[in-house]
Parts: structure tokens; sequence; C-alpha cells
């Protein structure tokens, strides 16, 4: 996982162009913030390169229109990744609109036809653990799902994670431990069996 | 605050762990990182940032007008529904109680049977139950939100006069005539004419004004309204006063059909009656007997059997 707080300052990638600006930023981090994209939406909820293509477009529709705005107090990535969370949240609530409009229920992975998830790389395991860590990811609120995928996914650190989410340390250390406990709670319910014949996953690392 | 220390992820958990925290921890190390867009879908959405950066403003602007087209094509669909769906349930509450005092024009030729009373007023049962005062809750919010449009303006005008006739008693009856004359001549031709003339017809009934009541419910296109069973039958009766052979043919229509007992006992009192006046004596009283066969504890089977004593 590239490290957040290494990411180089906007200043310095823009040089106060900000049309050419956004074009530097979208070569160098469009490729992480489309893994950020699918980290953040979970596999299988997502229609496919599609969807990931436009939550990417949206993510940098926002940054062009912020990137005035930008004072570089936080690393450039720390921002994105701000931005990415915020967008990825925000079409999670429309979809989840739609969903209870039109009575669908929440897809399941469809991971044998999504080229960029592991079902591809043949790795049942791995989409199997993911398929378990997202659907209870997905009972708990934005807040809990957020915080627990930027710190037990994404491995960052605890200020990384504080500055996107717009939390002090201290905030985050307690949201993290009520997310891990609301967690687990909602995995012993969904998966009441889970472990007893030494489940999915074990031996990756 | 419950924690403020420093937490490690699952995934660097200690042996020492509980057994889901282990479980857990061995999940989340197994949870592959993401791939990212390959290169062809990223440079599609630079050309899109770059030529059509506006795409998805442009999808979220026809979003919203379509939205907005959506929810006001709904609204003015309930508003209307709500007038239409309220102005129904008045229609069903108001009944027309003819007074005792009202001018009794018998509708069977004397002397051979008793002189009858109006079959109007013979259509308002002692037992009948009050009125039921105006209720202002029963006027639909949606109706309320409608009040700016001509609709809701036409509505909340025809609902006043209608709430003074449900009241009941003349006086009410009058004041209810009048708001409904000012409510046509203020909405000559409105989306609730119809509906405001069939009040006015009960407001006559109520006032004993059978001449213009008829006169009024001649002129309607009764079958255009929901209660055109109930409104043919009051035709016929105001007809029988004077002309049986128009009368004749509404009863006629009525009783060739099913109708709720209270307006098929009418209607074939009614033609027994009209074929009695008009000397077709053996079809009135088969009609009269068949009268005492479905009604034999009919409101007319006592003035039947007074005039056919078996």
């Amino acid at each position: 996982m590239e490290q957040l707080g290494a990411a180089v300052s906007l200043a310095a990638e823009l040089d106060g162009k900000p049309v050419l600006a956004l074009e530097a930023i979208y070569r160098e981090h469009s490729a992480a913030v489309s893994k950020w994209v699918r980290r953040l939406w979970g596999p299988g909820a997502m229609g496919g390169t599609a969807d990931a293509e436009d939550l990417l477009q949206e993510v940098f529709l926002v940054v062009q229109r912020r990137l005035a705005s930008f004072r570089g107090e936080a690393a450039l990535t720390t921002w994105l990744y701000g931005i990415t969370v915020l967008v990825v949240n925000s079409r999670r609530k429309k979809e989840r609109w739609r969903r209870f409009l039109w009575r669908r229920a929440e897809p399941e992975l469809q991971l044998e036809h999504d080229p960029g998830t592991p079902a591809a790389q043949d790795d049942f395991e791995r989409a199997e653990a993911s398929r378990l860590v997202y659907s209870v990811l997905n009972e708990l609120s934005e807040r809990d799902r957020t915080v627990l995928i930027l710190f037990e996914l994404e491995r960052l650190s605890g200020r990384e994670a504080s500055e996107i989410l717009g939390l002090s340390e201290p905030n985050l250390w307690v949201a993290l431990s009520r997310a891990r406990a609301r967690f687990k709670k909602a995995f012993a319910r969904r998966y009441p069996g889970f472990g007893a014949a030494e489940g999915v996953g074990h031996g990756h690392g | 605050m419950a924690m403020v220390e420093p937490l490690l992820p699952w995934a660097e958990g200690k042996e020492d762990e509980a057994p889901l925290e282990r479980q857990l921890s061995q999940l989340f190390i197994a949870v592959p990182e993401p791939k990212p867009l390959a290169d062809g879908s990223r440079q599609r959405v630079a050309l899109r940032l770059r030529v059509h950066a506006p795409r998805r403003m442009r999808l979220m602007l026809v979003q919203l007008v379509a939205i907005g087209v959506v929810i006001g094509v709904a609204g003015a669909a309930a508003a209307q529904w709500a007038v239409v769906h309220w102005l129904n349930v008045q229609r069903e509450v108001v009944v027309r109680p003819v007074p005792a005092s009202a001018p009794p024009p018998p509708l069977l030729p004397q002397p051979s049977l008793p002189r009858a009373p109006p079959v109007a007023a013979e259509l308002a049962p002692a037992e009948a139950p009050p009125l039921t005062p105006p209720s202002t809750a029963a006027f639909p919010a949606a109706l309320a939100s409608a009040g700016s449009s001509r609709l809701g303006q036409e509505a909340a005008s025809l609902s006043a006069a209608l709430s003074a006739l449900k009241v009941g008693g003349k006086g009410n009856a009058s004041r209810a005539l009048r708001a409904i004359d000012e409510h046509l001549q203020k909405f000559p031709r409105g989306a609730l004419e119809l509906e405001a003339r069939v009040a006015r017809v009960d407001a006559l009934l109520v006032l004993g004004r059978r001449q213009e009541a008829r006169r009024e419910l001649s002129a309607l296109p009764i079958e255009s309204v929901g209660r055109k069973n109930e409104l043919r039958l009051i035709r016929a009766e105001l007809r029988a006063d004077d002309d049986c052979r128009a009368a004749s043919s509404d009863f006629q229509v009525l009783v060739d059909q099913p109708l709720p007992s209270n307006l098929a006992e009418r209607a074939l009192f009614g033609r027994g009656a009209c074929l009695l006046k008009l000397g077709n004596q053996a079809a009135a009283n088969r009609d009269f007997d068949r009268y005492l066969e479905r009604f034999p504890s009919g409101r007319f089977a006592d003035q039947i059997r007074a005039r056919q004593p078996r």
C-alpha cells in the first residue's frame, strides 16, 4: 500500500496551473484512485468496469471543482482519498435508495464476471474472504464501514485515516473500536458457525 | 471516551487474541487488494474529463428534470384524484330528505288506491341516520395543497356549499342553494359543474321545489354521474307527478337491471304505480305482486295490500 504521507505536494505538482494540474494529478493518481474506488465500493456490488469508470470520473470532477480551494495542508493523496470516500459513499446512498425503490436485493458477488477481482485469478478462497468481509461491512453504517476499510483493509495509519475522515486521532480510535465491536457482532450473527470448520482464507497472508 | 489507545489492524493481530479476533485477522489478511482500472479504461475517463467533463452533470440535470416532471405529474394526479374521491364521498353522504311539509303530489291514482305519499318523501325512511355534519378534516390535505390551482379553488367553493347541505334542514338547504348558485356563477364551465348541478338538485328537493329539481335533473347528462341509477330514479319519481309515460321509460330501465334493494323497491313500485295511472291494471298488478314477493315488508307493501285485498 502506498503511504499517503509520502505523496507529492500540490504546489510542486501543479506549479500554479490548475488546468494542467488536473491532468497531472490524473496521470499520477488515477490508478490509485481507481483502486480506492474498488476498495471502498467492495466487490460485486458494482456493475463492473463501467461503474468504476463512472466513479473515477466523478472523483476527478470533484477534484476539478475543488482544486482552487486546495491549500496543501494535507498531502495530495490524503485529499484525493477524502474526495473518493465522499463520492463513493454518496453513490452508495443513491444505490440504497434505488434498491429500496425498486425492491432490489443487495447484489451478491459476481466475481467470475469482473476481471478486476480475484476470481479472474481463480483465487476462490480470497474471493470468498472478500465476500464474507464485505457482506458484513455492508450491514454497518457508512461511517463504521469506511473506518474499517481504511484501517483494516487499506492498512492506513491512524493519522492518515483520521485526516481522510476529518477526525482527531483519539476520536478515530474510539470510532474504530466501536466499529470493530459492531462488525464482530454482525459477523457472529451472520456467520454463527464460522471458524468451526477452519474458515475461508486461512493461511493466506 | 471509551478508548484512545492506538490500535493495531486486525491483520497484524497477536497470537494470544480471542478466537474470533484470530479468525477475523486471517480473514482480513486474505481479502485481496483490488486491481486498478486498466490503462484503456482510465484513458477513456481522461478523455471524458477533457472532452465531456460535464457528462455526469448533464446526466444529473436530466435526472433532476425527469424527477421534477414525475413528481409534478404525480402530484397533479394525486390532487385531482383527491378532489374527485372527496366529492364522491360527499355525494354519498348527502341524503335528500324531503320534509313532510313538501307538497305531496299523489303517485297512485285516486280513489283506487289510498293517497300515496310522494315517492321522494317515501324515500326518506323515518329511521334515516342523521346527516353527518360537515367535517373539515374530511377535506383532504392534497385538496388543500391544491388550493392555489383553479381546480382546488373550485373544489373548496363547492365543498362549502355541500357542507351546508349536509347539515340538513330547509334553512341550510337554502343557504346551500345560494352558495351553489354563486359557485356556478363563479365557475360557469368548471371541472366540477356536473357535481354542483347534482348538489343543486339535492338542495331543491330538500326545499320541496320539485318542479325546479325536475327541470334541473332533466337537463343533466345523468349517464356521466356516478349516482346515475339513483338520479334516474329520482327523475322518474319527479316525472311521475304528471308524466307517467316519460317516467315509465326511466322505471323500465331501472327495473331491468340489478340494483341495491332500496332502489329496486322504489323502481318496481314506481313502475307499477305509473302503469296503474296509465290504465294498464294487469301489468300494474304483476308489478305489485312481484313487489310483495320480493319485499314483503317493504315500505309500500301495506299500501299495495290495502288496494289488492286477497
